[in-house]
């Protein structure tokens, strides 16, 4: 007999696999948030780190990160391979699509 | 359901087989005549019952032995208050095919980078065949819920002894 069941994710688990794979691609610095939004988020317990925001809608699971990178490198390519290692490293390990909405706030 | 335990304490086989017959007034004056008594049914040896707690250290045991798990997360409230096993909630209901089957929820944190969707299919499958294993019971299912996710500590290595400074133990 065959056992099923559901796999369901913390939306703090979510969070932190996508900043770590973020944090993965080099020029990368962080994420940030102001300490408002940092505040709120963890009190709707909504992510694990400042900066990540998880939600979910009809294409799947929704990121939207707000990235610190470091000076030199083209924001364009940065955002752009963080957005394909995150989505890649979540399909990996949860097995959804996610949507990842980059924006770049700071350059140190 | 817990309840059910009980009806391990309530010896079946020890209610008396035979019941009173009603005797006949009628036969009054006559000799009672001698029905055949029905014996005891054959197999009837008593009943095996399980707490739902040996589904759960079942649970935690065999996670344990599975790659990719760090550990099963239970919260405070479970844990202590409500006095649950330790990230396993553990449900008994009636299967299909009559008789009992298990229904587990599971709450676990994983390491960074596995595929929860495989890990998830190999912890139902080897969960559910040990539980099968040792109580022969079904499980009907398992909701796995990730709510952790960390790398697992390395066996705790067996570093050299350290000098153990000699005087009054006091840092200066």
């Amino acid at each position: 007999m065959a056992t099923g069941g559901e796999l369901t994710f913390s939306r703090r688990v979510l969070s932190e696999i996508a900043f770590r794979s973020a944090m993965e691609v080099p020029g990368v610095r962080g994420t940030s948030g102001d300490l408002m939004s940092g505040l709120i988020g963890r009190l709707k317990r909504g992510s694990a780190h400042r900066g990540i925001n998880v939600s979910e809608d009809s294409r799947g699971l929704v990121f939207r990160i707000d990235l610190v990178i470091a000076q030199g490198g083209s924001i364009v390519d940065l955002g752009t391979e963080v957005q394909a290692k995150v989505g890649s490293q979540i399909k990996l390990m949860t097995g959804r699509d996610a949507v990842v909405n980059v924006k770049v706030t700071a350059i140190e | 359901m817990p309840d059910d335990d009980k009806g391990a304490t309530e010896n079946e086989a020890a209610e008396p087989q035979k019941k009173p017959k009603p005797r006949k007034k009628a036969a009054k004056g006559k000799k009672s005549k001698k029905a055949p008594e029905a014996g005891p049914p054959a197999d009837d040896k008593g009943k095996l019952t399980f707490d739902p707690s040996i589904v759960t250290s079942i649970a935690i045991a065999e996670a344990q032995k599975i790659d990719g798990i760090i550990e099963l997360t239970g919260s405070f409230m479970d844990d202590w208050v409500l006095r649950r096993g330790k990230g396993v909630h553990v449900e008994e209901e009636a299967s299909e095919q009559g008789g009992e089957a298990y229904s587990l929820d599971l709450k676990l944190s994983v390491e960074y980078g596995v595929d929860c969707v495989k890990l998830a299919e190999k912890v139902r499958e080897r969960i559910g065949k040990e539980i099968k294993r040792v109580t022969g019971r079904d499980t009907r299912k398992i909701d796995i819920h990730v709510t952790g996710i960390g790398h697992k500590e390395a066996p705790a290595e067996p570093h050299e002894d350290e000098p153990v400074a000699e005087g009054t133990g006091i840092d200066f």
